[in-house]
C-alpha cells in the first residue's frame, strides 16, 4: 500500500533480487557461506533490506528444528530466502535473527 | 498635508551638500519648518500656562500615556492643528524639550550638540539654538561646543536612556554618521580627524572601524555611498539614525515611532493567529474582533474521483487552477478539468517496458509554470513530458536504471530538474528544446536532453565500475523565482544548489529519512516530511526548524505535504491513518483532521491545494481522489 522507495546500499558488492534488481544485501554482511537451501547454495547474512517477512512456521532442517519465516523481495514479491526466528538447539542459536538468501534467486548488483 | 510614513520632519533640503563645517546657510523658505518636531513644545508651551493634569485613568489606562500616544498619531496623520489643540487642552506634551532638541540636532546634522544632549554636559543648554533654522537662514552648524546660544533656562542631565542602552554605542553611531557625511562631502581631513579623535577612542567594533577607514579610499561620493550602503546626508540616513537611537532612549520619554499603529497591528496579528480558519489575505477591519467562520474553510468532501484502478500516489493542481492531475500505481495519469471535474485526458504513456506488475506506477507529476506541459515520473525508470493540450508526449528520458522519483520545473517552463534513485544520474537538468537549438516542433520528440547533471563524486567514465556512492534523490523542488534547487536524498540529507551557478550552496543532515520537500510561495520556507510522522517547516536560508506539525502518521510510505490556503496560511498533509491533516502554518495548531478515505488502513499519499479557490484534493490508497 502506498508508495515506498527502496533502500539502497553503498558498497563494493551488492546482492540483489534476480528479477527486479532490488538491493537485498551487502557482501560484507555474509556470516557464513556454508548453507544449502531448496535451490542450492545459500548464504547467511547479518542484515538484509527491501524484504517483506512472511508467516512464521516450524521447520525441520538438516541442523534441527527451527522457527523460520520466508522473506520475499519487496518489489516483485518473489521469495528469496528465509529468516531464522528461533533455534531449538543451543548450537544453532547463533542463527537467530539472521537471514538466509539463496544464491540461485540472487544476482550481483554493483 | 503631506502624509509621510515617518515623523513629520520636513526634510531639510540642503541644497549645497551637507558640509558640517558650518556656514552653509539654508536657503530661506525651504527650511521654514525644519524643526517642526513631534511635539509642539517649542511653540511656547514650556512657558505657557501649564494646565492641571487630570489624573483620572482612562478606562484602565494611564491618561498621560494615552494622550501622548494620541498626540503622536495625530501628528503622524498630519493633523497638526488638532494636535496642538489637544496638547493645550490636556496639558500634556509629546516630548520634553531635551528630546525634541536632540531630535532636531540629529536631523540637522549638529553632531556635537546631539552628542552633548545625549550624554548631558551641564554646560550646554539649548535655546532657540535648538530652534536653529526655525524658519530662518541661520542654521549654522558649528563644530565648537561652546557656541550655543543663550539658554532657555533648562538644565539637563542628558536624555534618559532605556535600561539596556549603551551610550558608547550611541556615540559611535552619531560619530559614524558624522564621518560618513564628511567623507561624502569630500572633506577628507576633517573626516580623518573625526576618525582619529572621535571614533577610535571609543574602542568599539574594530572591524567596523577598519571598514570605515577603508572608505576613505573611495574616489567619489557616489562610490562611497555604494560601498558603505549609505544613502547620503540628504537621504533617509539621518532619519534612520534617529530611529536607531530612539530605540535606546527610554520609551516613556521618546515614544517609539508610530506607537498606535504598532499596537493595532499587534492586536490584529494576534487575532489572526488565533483564528483557526483564517483563509484570506484581506486585512480584517479594525472595528470588530476577527474570527473566521468554519463554513469558509473546506472541510467536507464534495467530490470523489474514481478513475484509477489502483492506488493513487500523487495529485496536483495546475498553476492557474484549471486542471487537476492525478497519478497512480496503475501507471495512469489522469487530467481533469476543475470546473466540472470531468476527465480530460487519460495518459498511459508508461505502459511499455514493463518488467513486472509492480514496476509501473507513476509516482510524481509536475505541471510546468505556464501549464503547457506535464512531466510524469514513473517507477519503470523513465519520465515523460506530455503536452497538456493534446496529450501527446513531447519529450522523454529513459536512460536511467532506477526509478525516477521527482521532477521540478524552472520558471521558464523550458527546463526542469529530474531526480532519480540511480546513482549514475541522480539529479539532472533537462531541457525541452533539442540540442540543435530549434524549437521542438510537434512532430519530433526530444529524447534524453540532459543539460547538466549533479553528482557527488563526479562520474568517472574511465574508472572502475563501482562509482556508485553518489546520493539518490527522493524528492526535489525549485523555489518560485528559479534561483535555488533543493533535493532530499536517501541518506537523510537535504542538498541545496544554486541554479544559475549550478554549485552546491548548502547541505543539511536530518535525523530521519525524508520523503517530500516543497517550497512555500515566497520561497523562504521549506516544508518537509520525515519518517515517524513529522512534518517540519524549515527556513530556506539557514535550515533551522521553524515549526513542527504534529499528528500525522508515517512509518513506511511516502507521504507528501504542501503549503496551501490564502497567503500560505495552512499546511496540509496526508498520513498513514487515512486522514488528511491541516495545520495553521504560523502557529502549528491543528485545524482539522479529516476522515474520508477508506478507514481500513489506506494511506493518504498526497494532497494539493487549489491555488485560487478554497478547495483541496487528497489522493489515497483506496483508489480515490477526494476534493
Amino acid at each position: 500500500m502506498g508508495l515506498a522507495y527502496n533502500i539502497y546500499l553503498n558498497s563494493k558488492r551488492i546482492y540483489g533480487c534476480k528479477i527486479c534488481k532490488t538491493h537485498l544485501a551487502d557482501h560484507d554482511e555474509i556470516i557464513s557461506r556454508n548453507f544449502r537451501g531448496q535451490h542450492g547454495k545459500a548464504f547467511l547474512f547479518n542484515s538484509v533490506v527491501n524484504v517483506q517477512l512472511g508467516e512464521a512456521g516450524e521447520r525441520n532442517m538438516i541442523t534441527g528444528r527451527h522457527v523460520v519465516r520466508d522473506i520475499s523481495c519487496r518489489q516483485c514479491k518473489e521469495v528469496v530466502g528465509w529468516k531464522y526466528d528461533r533455534a531449538y538447539e543451543s548450537t544453532e542459536k547463533y542463527k537467530e535473527g539472521k537471514y538466509i538468501l539463496e544464491q540461485e534467486l540472487m544476482c550481483q548488483v554493483s | 498635508m503631506r502624509l509621510e510614513h515617518t515623523h513629520e520632519h520636513r526634510i531639510r533640503p540642503s541644497t549645497n551638500g551637507s558640509s558640517v563645517n558650518g556656514s552653509s546657510p539654508h536657503t530661506n523658505g525651504s527650511s521654514a519648518k525644519s524643526t517642526e518636531t513631534n511635539g509642539y513644545h517649542s511653540n511656547g508651551h514650556a512657558e505657557g500656562a501649564v494646565r492641571q493634569h487630570d489624573a483620572s485613568p482612562f478606562y484602565g489606562h494611564d491618561r498621560e500615556e494615552v494622550t501622548r500616544i494620541l498626540l503622536q498619531s495625530l501628528s503622524d496623520l498630519g493633523y497638526h492643528g488638532a494636535a496642538k489643540h489637544l496638547s493645550s487642552e490636556s496639558g500634556y506634551e509629546l516630548e520634553i524639550p531635551s528630546v525634541a532638541a536632540f531630535r532636531s540636532a540629529v536631523q540637522q546634522g549638529q553632531w556635537d550638540e546631539a552628542e552633548a544632549l545625549l550624554s548631558g554636559h551641564e554646560a550646554v543648554e539649548l535655546d532657540g539654538g535648538v530652534l536653529l533654522g526655525n524658519g530662518h537662514g541661520h542654521a549654522r552648524r558649528s563644530k565648537s561646543r561652546a557656541s550655543f546660544g543663550s539658554q532657555n533656562g533648562y538644565a539637563r542631565q542628558g536624555l534618559p536612556l532605556a535600561e539596556t542602552a549603551d551610550t558608547t554605542h550611541l556615540k559611535f553611531l552619531l560619530r559614524q554618521q558624522k564621518y560618513l557625511e564628511l567623507l561624502d562631502n569630500r572633506e577628507l581631513n576633517a573626516a580623518l580627524n573625526v576618525l582619529r579623535n572621535e571614533l577610535t577612542p571609543l574602542k568599539r567594533d574594530i572591524g567596523r572601524l577598519h571598514a570605515l577607514s577603508s572608505l576613505m579610499m573611495c574616489q567619489s561620493a557616489s562610490d562611497l555611498r555604494i560601498q558603505a550602503e549609505w544613502d547620503g546626508a540628504e537621504g533617509d540616513s539621518r532619519r534612520q539614525l534617529l530611529s536607531d537611537i530612539s530605540k535606546s532612549i527610554s520609551p516613556s520619554v521618546m515614544i517609539p515611532e508610530h506607537r498606535m499603529a504598532t499596537l493595532f497591528s499587534a492586536v490584529q496579528d494576534e487575532q489572526i493567529l488565533g483564528c483557526r480558519y483564517h483563509n484570506t489575505i484581506a486585512q480584517p477591519s479594525l472595528y470588530t474582533d476577527h474570527e473566521c467562520p468554519a463554513e469558509d474553510f473546506p472541510l467536507q468532501t464534495f467530490k470523489e474521483l474514481r478513475n484509477h484502478s489502483d492506488e493513487v500516489w500523487f495529485v496536483e493542481f495546475s498553476h492557474d487552477g484549471s486542471m487537476l492531475a492525478t497519478a497512480g500505481k496503475d501507471g495512469l495519469v489522469c487530467l481533469y478539468d476543475t470546473r466540472n471535474y470531468a476527465l480530460r485526458h487519460e495518459i498511459r504513456e508508461h505502459d511499455r517496458n514493463l518488467s513486472g506488475d509492480t514496476t509501473k506506477g507513476v509516482c510524481y507529476v509536475a505541471f510546468s509554470p505556464d501549464d503547457q506541459y506535464l512531466i510524469s515520473c514513473a517507477q519503470n525508470n523513465e519520465f515523460v513530458v506530455i503536452s497538456v493540450r493534446d496529450g501527446r508526449r513531447v519529450a522523454h528520458g529513459d536512460h536511467f536504471d532506477y526509478p525516477v522519483t521527482a521532477a521540478a520545473w524552472l520558471p521558464d517552463s523550458q527546463t526542469f530538474v529530474i531526480g532519480t534513485q540511480g546513482s549514475r544520474r541522480p539529479l539532472g537538468l533537462y531541457s525541452l528544446r533539442s540540442a540543435a537549438g530549434t524549437s521542438s516542433s510537434s512532430s519530433s520528440v526530444v529524447r534524453n536532453n540532459e543539460i547538466h547533471s549533479w553528482r557527488d563524486p563526479p562520474w568517472d567514465d574511465s574508472g572502475p565500475a563501482d562509482n556508485h556512492n553518489s546520493f539518490r534523490i527522493t524528492d526535489c523542488a525549485v523555489n518560485p523565482d528559479g534561483s535555488r534547487l533543493v533535493a532530499t536524498t536517501i541518506d537523510k540529507r537535504i542538498l541545496m544548489y544554486d541554479l544559475r551557478s549550478r554549485a552546491k550552496i548548502a547541505e543539511w543532515a536530518m535525523d530521519d529519512r525524508l520523503t517530500s520537500i516543497c517550497f512555500g510561495v515566497d520561497g523562504a520556507q521549506l516544508l518537509i516530511n520525515m519518517y515517524e510522522g513529522r512534518v517540519l517547516a524549515l527556513s530556506a536560508v539557514t535550515g533551522e526548524v521553524l515549526m513542527q506539525y504534529e499528528g500525522a502518521q508515517q512509518a513506511e510510505f511516502v507521504i507528501r505535504s504542501r503549503f496551501g490556503g490564502a497567503g500560505d496560511n495552512f499546511v496540509v498533509s496526508g498520513s498513514e491513518d487515512a486522514r488528511v491533516y491541516v495545520w495553521r502554518r504560523q502557529t502549528g495548531v491543528l485545524v482539522a483532521a479529516l476522515e474520508g478515505h477508506a478507514a481500513g488502513g489506506g494511506t493518504v499519499n498526497a494532497v494539493a491545494w487549489h491555488p485560487r479557490e478554497g478547495v483541496f484534493a487528497s489522493a489515497g490508497d483506496d483508489r480515490r481522489v477526494r476534493m
